[in-house]
């Protein structure tokens, strides 16, 4: 255990790194500058905007300076760091070059908890529905319920989540004003882009709880179980179930991080002030440091949550053996 | 034909002529006649195929067609709703403007202009808000989201097969470095790097300096990056149990050649696999076009994809006025097309008697 959780952590800091690394090297290699703009600034007012972002260090001076923060002068390497600001190793993000006076670490602890709810919403909607689909359609193959809810789940994985949406605003929010169509606040502003973020992993969760339960319930103690007498739903409860959802939990893993990446788009439909909106203002703004900031959390996020998926595999398959996949 | 074998001929040569003469005249499928034959006994299968094929052909031809250009706008009183083909199947109001095309499509626009002349369908799908024709779009759109589609196939056909082939059968040394870049890539927040790189090569350099590559191959690079690692992944698991499979090493006892063995026994058996990744690959390539049109990081107007028109249509609906059509057409353009690859992908599954397996 302590082995693999060990080896998770060092390929851990190699993706770190080289998201880091890929991020800095892309950004400081396109032409323009985050701060140039139409109007020229005075040389002076340039130099000093300049020299608050550090730009007018080198390159592998700023590179140290990100990842850091590390300061290679008279003060040495951990020397003293009054004028260096941001460095990942700090969990400094750094200042946004865009929203002044605000740093990307203030931006994303203010976003944060608002993508989280969005995902955790989606994540619900996505089992809950997932797993009903499922089982219901496991337990009655071939019937016309099966088909309806095999036909659902494919529906489900051939549409965007954009479009998904937009269906749910028209239906449920234009024609009928269940819902609201945008924004957010109260808990009625998280049902619809929920529910349209996880559409999607709600059909694949279906189609793989379908297949696992149709398998387990096809094994020889399953047929013992029934044989000896115990009642339908205790083995289907207490037998078949555990077994089907291992492959439900080790794709939880994916899922999480398609969730993140879907809120990109999600967000800006609904308008919803999260981390994922943010990044693509930042994006599209040239907010290095916003952009690689968010990058890095979600980085962060989806290796922990995929660490927590294959713990928790072990812990309801004895027979996998962490250690050998890490 | 059910005589029974003479007394005393207990299994001797005539019981066995006649089960001979009947397996001749059977004459065993192939394994791909047997995966023909079991497609075509699926109505969902033949269905889904002869869609797609309706549609890359359309895609093909859609320059010849009697359609709006998908390009030409009309600023009066716009979206208009659609009109049934029976009220007004045909107006007059052709305007040849279509942006830039390359020869070809030139050349198949002014046949078109030849054959008839400034009459077009009317608004059988409706018309978007600057008064493009929906349908013409849809099917000029078409041509884009199949292109991505058949590029993401061929890097993962190209690059995908060769690094997992090549990984099955090297030294556990090299496969080992291979399979860990692979899993640091996959590992990568790809799309953010993605936005990264089309949203800096999208902003326009200060100097009005000419770009040396044009946003369309980036887009096209980067699709086909992101696409060959799962391949990548599954050729080389099925690479490494076909190594060590009894037949493989029974051929091997018995001499044969490398070149042989890759011929004979692995190409054979890592084409199914191949075909059914192909098949979930295709739409989630489709899909991945959709989202970074929907961000604005897809193809340049007045080219048009069906990613910029579902884009379109979500941004389309408001409480104000509801113009359902702009997001539906594109909605069942798209499903249509990513449903029957995926009945096409768990039909050849079916008849490839593969288990899925998730990668």
């Amino acid at each position: 255990m302590r082995r693999f959780l060990l080896r998770r952590l060092a390929w851990f800091a190699l993706t770190v790194w080289a998201v880091i690394t890929i991020s800095f090297v892309l950004m400081r290699s396109v032409p323009g500058g985050p701060l140039s703009s139409d109007r020229t600034l005075h040389p002076t007012v340039e130099a000093a905007v300049n020299a608050r972002y550090h730009l007018d260090w080198p390159a592998w001076r700023q590179y140290l300076q990100t990842l850091g923060p590390l300061n290679l002068d008279e003060h040495g390497l951990l020397g003293d760091r009054s004028d260096v600001f941001g460095g990942i190793l700090a969990f400094d993000l750094g200042p946004s070059l865009q929203h002044r006076d605000v740093s990307v670490n203030e931006i994303v602890a203010q976003s944060l908890p608002v993508s989280a709810a969005l995902g955790v919403t989606a994540l619900g909607w996505a089992l809950l529905l997932g797993l009903t689909g499922g089982l219901v359609s496991a337990l009655r193959p071939g019937t016309a319920l099966d088909t309806g809810a095999r036909v659902l789940s494919t529906l489900g994985l051939s549409l965007p989540n954009f479009v998904i949406a937009s269906f749910l605003v028209l239906a449920l929010a234009v024609a009928l004003p269940i819902f609201p169509v945008a924004g957010w606040g109260t808990p009625a502003h998280l049902a619809l882009p929920g529910f349209a973020l996880g559409a999607p992993f709600a059909a694949y969760v279906a189609r793989l709880f379908r297949a696992g339960l149709l398998e387990t319930l096809s094994q020889d103690c399953i047929r013992t179980a029934r044989a000896k007498g115990v009642p339908w739903r205790q083995v289907v409860l207490r037998h078949a179930l555990p077994g089907a959802l291992v492959p439900v939990i080790s794709f939880l893993g994916p899922a999480a991080a398609g969730i993140l990446t879907g809120s990109l788009v999600i967000e800006r439909i609904f308008t919803i002030p999260g981390t994922g909106s943010h990044f693509v203002a930042g994006a599209l703004n040239r907010d290095y440091a916003l952009a690689m900031g968010v990058t890095l959390v979600y980085t962060v996020a989806v290796y922990a949550l995929n660490v927590l998926v294959d713990l928790a595999y072990a812990v309801i398959d004895p027979r996998i053996e962490l250690e050998k996949d890490a | 034909m059910s005589t029974a074998p003479r007394k005393g001929d207990w299994f001797g040569d005539a019981t066995f002529e006649r089960v001979a003469e009947q397996v001749a005249g059977e004459s065993s499928p192939s394994l791909w006649a047997d995966v023909r034959r079991r497609l075509a006994a699926r109505a969902s299968a033949r269905w889904s195929l002869r869609w797609l094929l309706a549609l890359v052909l359309a895609s093909l031809i859609v320059p010849l067609l009697p359609l709006p250009s998908p390009a030409a706008m009309a600023l009066d009183k716009q979206p208009k709703p659609p009109v049934a083909p029976w009220v007004e199947p045909f107006n007059e109001r052709f305007e040849p403007y279509y942006g830039e095309l390359n020869p070809l499509d030139r050349a198949l626009v002014s046949v078109r202009q030849k054959v008839f002349g400034s009459k077009q369908t009317g608004p059988w799908l409706g018309t978007d808000a600057k008064g493009r024709d929906t349908l013409s779009r849809i099917l000029w759109g078409s041509r884009t989201s199949l292109l991505v589609a058949l590029f993401a196939a061929l890097t993962s056909l190209s690059i995908g097969v060769a690094w997992g082939a090549v990984a099955g059968l090297a030294r556990s040394r090299i496969d080992n470095a291979m399979m860990r870049t692979v899993d640091v890539l996959q590992s990568l927040p790809t799309i953010f790097l993605v936005i990264f790189l089309l949203s800096f090569l999208n902003a326009p350099s200060p100097g009005g300096a000419a770009r040396s590559v044009s946003r369309e191959t980036v887009f096209f690079l980067v699709i086909g990056a992101v696409s060959w690692l799962p391949m990548a992944r599954v050729v080389r698991g099925q690479v490494l149990s076909l190594r060590h499979a009894a037949f493989v090493e029974a051929a091997r006892t018995q001499g044969a050649s490398t070149g042989w063995i890759v011929r004979a026994h692995l190409v054979p058996n890592v084409l199914p696999i191949v075909l059914v990744y192909l098949t979930l690959t295709l739409p989630s390539v489709i899909l991945y076009e959709a989202f970074l049109s929907f961000l604005g990081l897809g193809v340049e107007a007045p080219k048009v994809s069906w990613g910029v028109l579902a884009a379109d249509g979500a941004e389309a609906i408001s409480p104000l006025a509801t113009f359902w059509w702009l997001p539906l057409g594109p909605a069942i353009a798209m499903g249509a097309t990513l449903l029957a690859l995926g009945l096409v992908g768990d039909a050849l599954r079916d008849a490839l008697d593969m288990k899925r397996s998730e990668a």
